[in-house]
């Protein structure tokens, strides 16, 4: 007689999907505004192999340290290989001083990009409380992109403030909805760390407290 | 139980009593930052937002999590007394206890485990009720479970735990798994009925040899001396019979299930004999019939230190008849029970004409485990056992089974959850696997 599988998480095939687009939307945010599109792409596609890795490589019974040490292993020995690369006459040499750099550049962000996802998702699959080192780093990676509007500057980034007068939308709404959505992105991601039976009900509280924050906080981003 | 136990018993219970997990406690901080700092103070509207939601979050989860909780508590304080539970262990079983699914409750989840005895709880939701259905780990008789109720959220902000103890006659008996028969004991001792080499000269008039001063003159062979004038004599010759007497020993400590398991197929299956007899530690008087060797083998659960230590007192009082035949069941773990079991092994030969040992060495499958580099035990990486977490480390097997083959008895290496039985010389041959898989 098999045991009945009630109780299993609903979202076991999907959470690894929802956290590596996550972690390369993360990534994107971060990279975007100051790499190529080849690099990006590079960048985004690490971070979600990282987290996949990083989800695979736990699993067994191999001890946090040393996989964390192999994560930090990988994003020093980019670093090294993109200095080797960029830094030693060589190699612009024989090829050309853009593509080292061009190299260089994919081998720094594209280990970087890989590394911190992979040791991030070990230590939350090790421990609990480290799924906030996750969402920490997914926090930042959004409030990075939107930093330019602190202390009333509501106008920045211009890129989005441009964009929202366009379609005729007050760019501090704008923001808040990007709020909103960072803070469901990153419950949905708490949820299926969890994989509890509760799922339809905690979205449910999530939609009212965000809906809240989109009525009761006033454009000018004073809470009223 | 010593008091640092007890204390750690104490803080682990306080620890339970804490609503909010260390995840909720950093959420909440960090989204306290966010809504009063950044959000408030330097209008980071994206933080403000994050923030806000972060420590809504928290504080309802808080709520409804406590709320939960003094439900899931009061119900299990009014829950009727549950009924004797009479299993094999390895079978899931229902109990018939529920517990609330608080389905009107959002976000909150009830889920618990069995602290005593151990059991893997699996919990199915029913017309709004959540009931358990447990597969025991650990045979034995009990009279009361332990359950650790957890009531939390879903994003595992909160949750709060409490023990609930349930008066309930318990019997878990060792489970035999795939193992169908073995014959272990279909032994042969002195005695008349087979012609053997091996044996005592008892058995029937067939040998023949020259007459010496002292034999018996009727069985001089007379028309042999008309011929050729040699004086032969017919003499018993060397012969064996099965042993009528079989004396079991079940040796406790880490990993005796497969053990216990073994001993109740070889009692239930006849592989014992006619007249048997079976002892474990602690229980050094013995069972002759089914049900007592049953509850014998249930009771013998109880964790010990000294494995093996009545083995000797055990042979010594049951094995005083000539011939007898001693079958111990160990477990594929070595351990200081060894030691034991082989100075029991040692006065069983030496008490009367000698008792014949025989060990079957039992375990749930046999794994191949690689020894760790320097490196690797630097980062603590531990021997992988290739998913089959009871399954006993080969090495650890092959050691054993020389060590008990140098006592000149006759091993038997049973795999219980395959239902394989290997003997002698092939349980040795059957160690060697090539790579790792559980055999």
């Amino acid at each position: 007689m098999n045991p009945p599988k009630a109780g299993r998480p609903k979202l076991s095939p999907l959470r690894h999907v929802i956290r590596a687009l996550a972690m390369s939307l993360g990534a994107f945010a971060v990279l975007s505004s100051f790499v190529s599109s080849g690099i990006l792409f590079f960048g985004v596609f690490s971070a979600a192999a990282g987290s996949l890795v990083g989800e695979l490589a736990s699993r067994g019974k191999r001890p946090a340290r040393a996989l964390v040490l192999f994560g930090v292993g990988i994003a020093v020995l980019g670093n090294l290989l993109a200095h080797f690369v960029s830094d030693f006459r060589i190699f612009p040499y024989v090829f050309s001083p853009t593509t080292a750099l061009t190299f260089s550049a994919f081998l720094r962000f594209s280990t970087l990009s890989f590394a911190i996802p992979f040791i991030s998702r070990v230590l939350a699959k090790r421990r609990q409380w480290a799924v906030a080192l996750e969402l920490g780093l997914m926090v930042f990676a959004i409030v990075s992109v939107f930093a330019a509007h602190r202390d009333g500057m509501v106008a920045r980034p211009l890129w989005l403030s441009d964009w929202a007068w366009h379609h005729e939308v007050e760019p501090s709404q704008v923001l808040l909805a990007v709020g909103v959505v960072s803070s469901a992105l990153l419950a949905l991601l708490m949820l299926v760390e969890t994989g509890s039976r509760r799922f339809v009900s905690a979205l449910a509280v999530l939609g009212v407290l965000g809906g809240s924050a989109l009525l009761f906080v006033r454009a000018s981003g004073e809470a009223g | 139980m010593k008091f640092r136990a007890r204390l750690q018993d104490w803080f682990d219970r306080a620890v339970d009593l804490f609503p909010l997990t260390w995840l909720g406690v950093i959420c909440s901080l960090g989204g306290l930052l966010g809504l009063l700092y950044y959000g408030w103070r330097r209008l980071d509207l994206v933080l403000l937002v994050i923030g806000a939601i972060a420590v809504g979050l928290a504080v309802m989860s808080l709520v409804l999590v406590l709320l939960g909780a003094v439900v899931v508590f009061v119900r299990v304080r009014t829950q009727k007394r549950g009924e004797s539970i009479s299993t094999e262990c390895g079978v899931p079983s229902t109990t018939g206890f529920s517990l609330p699914s608080l389905w009107w409750l959002p976000m909150i989840d009830v889920k618990w485990t069995w602290l005593s005895p151990t059991a893997e709880v699996v919990v199915r939701t029913e017309r709004g009720r959540h009931r358990e259905l447990v597969t025991a780990e650990r045979r034995g008789h009990y009279v009361e479970v332990v359950r650790r109720i957890e009531v939390g959220d879903a994003f595992g902000f909160a949750r709060v735990a409490f023990r609930a103890k349930e008066e309930r006659g318990l019997s878990f008996f060792p489970s035999m798994g795939s193992l169908k028969r073995i014959d272990v004991a279909r032994s042969l001792a002195s005695g008349e009925d087979r012609p053997h080499p091996g044996g005592q000269p008892e058995g029937e008039r067939a040998d023949l040899r020259r007459y010496a001063p002292g034999d018996p003159v009727r069985f001089i062979l007379w028309k042999v001396f008309a011929r050729t004038r040699d004086l032969i004599v017919r003499t018993p010759e060397q012969a064996i019979s099965p042993s009528r007497q079989t004396i079991a020993y079940l040796v406790t400590g880490e990993a005796d299930e497969p053990a216990a398991g073994t001993a109740r197929v070889a009692i239930e299956t006849g592989a014992l004999g006619s007249g048997w007899c079976i002892g474990t530690d602690g229980y050094e008087q013995g069972a002759k019939d089914l049900k007592s060797a049953m509850d014998l083998l249930t009771c013998s659960s109880k964790p010990t230190e000294e494995g093996g230590s009545g083995l000797a007192t055990f042979v010594r009082r049951h094995a005083n008849v000539p011939g007898a035949r001693v079958v111990v069941f160990v477990p594929a773990r070595g351990g200081k029970w060894l030691d034991r079991v082989m100075e029991g092994a040692r006065a069983a030969g030496g008490q009367g004409k000698g008792a014949t040992v025989e060990f079957v060495v039992c375990a749930d499958g046999f794994v191949e485990t690689k020894k760790p580099g320097r490196i690797a035990r630097f980062l603590g990486i531990t021997p992988e056992s290739d998913g089959e977490p009871h399954a006993a480390p080969l090495n650890e097997t092959r050691e054993l089974v020389a060590k008990l083959g140098a006592m000149r008895g006759n091993v038997l290496l049973v795999d219980r959850k395959k239902g394989r039985v290997f003997s002698g010389a092939q349980s040795l041959a059957s160690l060697q696997a090539p790579k790792g898989r559980g055999r």
